[in-house]
């Protein structure tokens, strides 16, 4: 059956004009791509030499026709979209018609496939750009697409190309990444001969993920699912003690394609704004779904950007769902289990390239798409069945004080085993809550200095705490101009009393100046953050019942896991670790 | 060094340096007791280099010397000996050896050459007043000052001396005590220092009912004098802040209140608040003190008591921590409050010299 038509200038012209391949993980993510919208459910993947000598990609897919598939190599010829409207609701991966001419004129490249009714298939082979030779072959039903010599006749693109192992790692995580998306397909990557992932078809998502990114790391995630306005923003949240120093474990994926997409990364981050340390990226796997109408796939001619009708709506839906999770999961790490002596688990050869050649930019060199297959309904049905999941995702209990190590951390009991709890951080947290919940209510309590403490600052910082006096006085300090660039600290919060004012004033005016930019909720919550920090004193040699106040007060926080700034509070040694180490099991 | 002591005797003098000896301390003699013979008395000296405390007690010498002997072990070991003879034989090996009806130990100790000099006061004390009197006056004041503040003023006693009289602040920065009396001093001496909190609360336990209090000052040195007893204090460097210039002149109320009945008040409204940082309104209205207070956690309390009180009705909130602390050092049948509006000091005073200001706190927007 011919599917494929070209489409008119006037459709083509709409759409992002530009390099469709840079390299050979491009390549295959097209290629992929098709495969994909095809429906197949087995997808075979092999390279050689990091795809810059060979690339083939075999699917079961629904195969072409002879006619389309010589027509396929055209420009803007596609089965997938008609008219220009259809460009505002796109189901499919791909929509362009490039992929295939792109590819086709860089390489010496061919596809040979077969329909699912017909009786014999087809094999096209065209060098460069040029028809070479159509023939009629034996094929399973199915497509297989090989690329050989990418680039040959482009030498500037070819001298750019990274080393073996850098574009070998590239196409793996690309893998990884629609592999994580489609479950329901069975996905085999080849390189050099060796098998690097092979991921059979299964309904249970966690399965897949455990697969692609290891066991150990799959069950440290916290699965989430949230639904607003008809947004449903579902997935798997790592656990905030795991980190990266960049986005690479951050895999965003909106209507199943992946994406590069600066509005869902910061929700990410903001999500886990108090739980990860500055500087430290959290893993994720987050999949949004939306209605096609409300999302723009034809931004950029690579396709892995989208841009949202209503950002702003989205990326809040996305931070309400992975802080709900995250407020709900015990997330004390513990300190005997293996990540911390090895962060992630090594799956072979390229997961090490990886780890060792990390981009600090984007999650690699992905653009995709999302199939209408029915898989995607199915996977949709699986974070709801929560309880079945390996995760952890235990309720969390009180603390029984024992004992205080060294002036600054507070050991407790809880019925798993030893908890170290960091007092500094801890008493952070609890005055992060209680000033936030202050603030709901207007203002926090101020206590008036009987020696009001004048501090000097710059005159551009003067403009800043001028312009945040009304907020400091909310939350208890009272700070008023008193000459040229001299404030005067009349009152401030009662807990702050042993506080050093001075040093407080100017680290919220560091924060103040860092987080201008930010939404005023924000802003706030940075400026709190930095107040809190200013009031807690290390080292402070507490009584037992102070200890078991700051004990139940922690317990009783929203987020008692971490300190505002993303510490841990606490750290915890099971029974069954420290029996471990005792050599009794 | 030999002696013979009656346990009584040393459990007393122990019991009186131990109290500084550091628990953990990067220096070891620090966690020893100096003992020396005199002239028919054992001395006892430890230190912490900020504080040291002297002691002396009767002791049958049969070998002058000198040494350093843990000082908990050895509290710890002649707390339980029988009443009786102690007999302590220490050899040039700094080894101690006690004894006690059947008991023996062995105790491992340092050279006195290692333990820190602890200075001596000898001639003319800068002031001197009766004990009674001093330890009247700290119990009025040392709650006020602050146990710890990176403003290191706020972590001493101020003492200042004029016109025959000493005058004591304390302050923790929202609450100041001052007393005076008058004290026995070289005519015309004006003078003042800052003594570490730290070094106040030992001198509040070894200070007694009897006999005169010798005060020194040496350097960065103080020294008190109790009997035979002494206890040396570092002195905080630092300049103590005008404080006077915050003392309210005229009140714009004047409130006359029984102490009791006011600090129970207080205590039964802040018995729905739930933690230190908390605040109570003080609402005087004709006649009528109406003590509020609400927590979103626990929930609220309203308490009336009589009030004769001059000028405008006037709310103000009061952390009542600092309210019941000043009212529990106070011994008058009736107080006087003043204020002046809901952002200046409240003065507390009552007959003596003793004047207490507290800062009022923020009360929760929406309440007057
Ligand atoms: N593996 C495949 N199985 C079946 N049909 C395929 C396969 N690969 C390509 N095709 C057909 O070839 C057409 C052209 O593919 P091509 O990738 O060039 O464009 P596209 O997928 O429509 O759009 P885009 O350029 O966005 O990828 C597709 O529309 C599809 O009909
Ligand atoms: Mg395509």
């Amino acid at each position: 059956m011919n599917r494929i038509r070209v489409l008119s200038d006037d459709v083509a012209n709409k759409i992002a004009a530009g390099e469709v391949v840079e390299n050979p993980a491009s390549a295959v993510k097209e290629l992929l791509e098709n495969a994909l919208d095809a429906e197949s459910t087995e997808i075979t993947v092999e390279i050689k030499s990091g795809g810059k000598s060979y690339i083939s990609l075999a699917d079961n897919g629904t195969g072409m026709s002879r006619d389309d598939a010589v027509l396929a190599i055209e420009r803007h010829s596609t089965s997938k979209i008609r008219s220009a409207s259809d460009l505002e609701k796109v189901v499919t991966l791909g929509f362009r018609g490039e992929a295939i001419p792109s590819i086709a004129s860089v390489s010496r490249f061919s596809i040979t496939t077969c329909e699912r009714d017909a009786l014999i298939g087809t094999f096209v082979k065209v060098d460069g750009g040029k028809l070479v030779n159509v023939v009629e072959v034996g094929r399973p039903p199915g497509t297989t697409v090989e690329v050989r010599n990418l680039f040959y006749n482009v030498p500037a693109r070819r001298k750019y190309l990274r080393s073996v192992e850098q574009e070998a790692a590239a196409i793996c995580r690309l893998v990884d990444a629609y592999a994580l998306a489609y479950p329901g397909v069975y996905f085999r990557l080849v390189h050099n001969e060796r098998e690097v992932l092979l991921a059979p078809k299964t309904d249970r998502m966690e399965e897949r993920l455990a697969k692609v990114l290891g066991k150990k790391t799959a069950e440290q995630f916290i699965p989430f699912r949230y639904e607003e306005k008809g947004v449903v923003a579902w997935g798997f949240a790592g656990h905030p003690s795991v980190t990266r120093t960049n986005r690479m474990g951050q895999l965003l994926y909106v209507n199943n394609r992946p994406v590069v997409s600066p509005p869902l990364y910061y929700a990410v981050m903001l999500s886990y704004k108090t739980l990860v340390p500055k500087g430290r990226y959290p893993l994720a796997v987050l999949f949004v779904e939306i209605a096609p109408e409300f999302v723009d796939m034809n931004v950029h001619p690579t396709k892995k950007e989208v841009r949202f009708k209503n950002e702003w709506a989205i990326r809040d839906i996305v931070l309400r769902g992975i802080s709900r999770a995250l407020k709900e999961a015990d997330l004390a790490p513990h300190f005997l289990s293996d990540q911390y002596e090895k962060p992630v688990e090594a799956k072979g050869d390229f997961e090490k390239a990886l780890a060792r050649h990390s981009e600090p930019k984007a999650p690699g060199a992905w653009r995709e798409r999302e199939s209408a297959g029915g898989e995607r309904m199915s996977r949709q049905a699986e974070p709801e069945t929560e309880a079945e999941l390996p995760m952890k995702m235990r309720r969390r209990s009180s603390l029984r004080f024992l004992s205080q190590l060294s002036d600054s951390y507070i050991l407790a009991e809880d019925e798993e085993g030893l908890v170290v709890v960091d007092q500094h951080a801890a008493h952070e947290r609890v005055l992060y809550e209680k000033i936030m919940q202050g603030l709901k209510g207007g203002s926090c309590p101020a206590q008036r200095l009987l020696l009001p403490t004048t501090v000097e600052v710059s005159s551009g910082e003067s403009f800043v705490l001028k312009e945040n006096a009304e907020f400091l006085r909310r939350i208890g300090f009272e700070v008023r101009p008193f000459g040229e660039r001299t404030f005067i600290v009349e009152a401030v919060p009662p807990f702050f009393l042993m506080g050093d004012i001075k040093k407080a004033v100017h680290d919220f005016l560091t924060a103040a100046q860092e987080s201008r930019h930010e939404r005023d909720s924000e802003r706030e919550k940075v400026l709190v953050r930095s107040a809190c920090r200013s009031a807690v004193m290390a080292h402070d040699r507490m009584k037992a019942e102070e200890c078991e106040a700051l004990l139940a007060r922690l317990m009783s926080a929203e987020s008692p896991h971490t300190c505002p700034h993303g510490r841990p509070t606490m750290i915890k040694m099971s029974l069954k670790e420290i029996e471990k180490r005792f050599m009794r099991r | 060094m030999n002696f013979t002591a009656q346990k009584a005797d040393l459990v007393s003098a122990l019991q009186k340096t131990h109290a500084i000896v550091a628990s953990k301390s990067t220096l070891s003699i620090l966690a020893n007791v100096l003992i020396e013979t005199n002239e028919g008395k054992l001395v006892f000296t430890t230190t912490n280099l900020q504080v040291g405390i002297r002691c002396e007690s009767p002791a049958n010498i049969t070998a002058p010397g000198a040494t350093t002997l843990p000082a908990r072990f050895l509290f710890a070991i002649v707390r339980e000996l029988p009443l009786g003879d102690v007999l302590v034989e220490v050899n040039d090996e700094n080894v101690a050896s006690i004894r006690s009806g059947e008991a023996f130990f062995r105790l491992l100790g340092i050279s006195k050459e290692e333990f820190p000099k602890v200075a001596e006061f000898e001639g003319k004390p800068l002031f001197s007043m009766p004990q009674k009197s001093l330890k009247e006056m700290l119990r009025k004041t040392s709650f006020a000052v602050s146990r710890e503040d990176p403003r290191h003023f706020l972590t001493g006693m101020y003492f200042s001396i004029s016109e025959g009289r000493l005058l004591l602040v304390g302050t923790d920065g929202r609450r100041l005590s001052r007393i005076s009396h008058e004290i026995a001093t070289e005519e015309g001496y004006t003078g003042n220092f800052i003594v570490p909190i730290k070094a106040i609360e030992e001198l509040e336990k070894m200070i007694g009912e009897d006999g005169d209090v010798h005060v020194y000052l040496s350097g960065n040195q103080a020294g008190f004098r109790l009997g035979t007893d002494l206890l040396v204090s570092l002195l905080i460097d630092a300049r103590f802040p005008d404080y006077e210039g915050v003392i309210p002149k005229t009140g714009a109320v004047t409130a006359s209140l029984n102490r009791e009945e006011f600090a129970a008040t207080v205590r039964q409204a802040a018995l729905v608040t739930s933690e230190q940082s908390s605040s109570v309104k003080l609402n005087f209205t004709s006649n009528e003190l109406v003590i509020s207070a609400h927590s979103p956690e626990v929930g609220e309390a309203r308490v009336v008591m009589p009030a004769k009180f001059s000028g405008e009705p006037l709310a103000i909130g009061f952390n009542p921590t600092c309210l019941r602390d000043v009212l529990n050092c106070m011994d008058e049948e009736e107080i006087t409050l003043q204020l002046t509006d809901s952002v200046s000091p409240g003065v507390v005073s009552g007959e003596g010299s003793f004047l207490h200001l507290i800062m009022p706190m923020r009360l929760p927007e929406g309440e007057i």
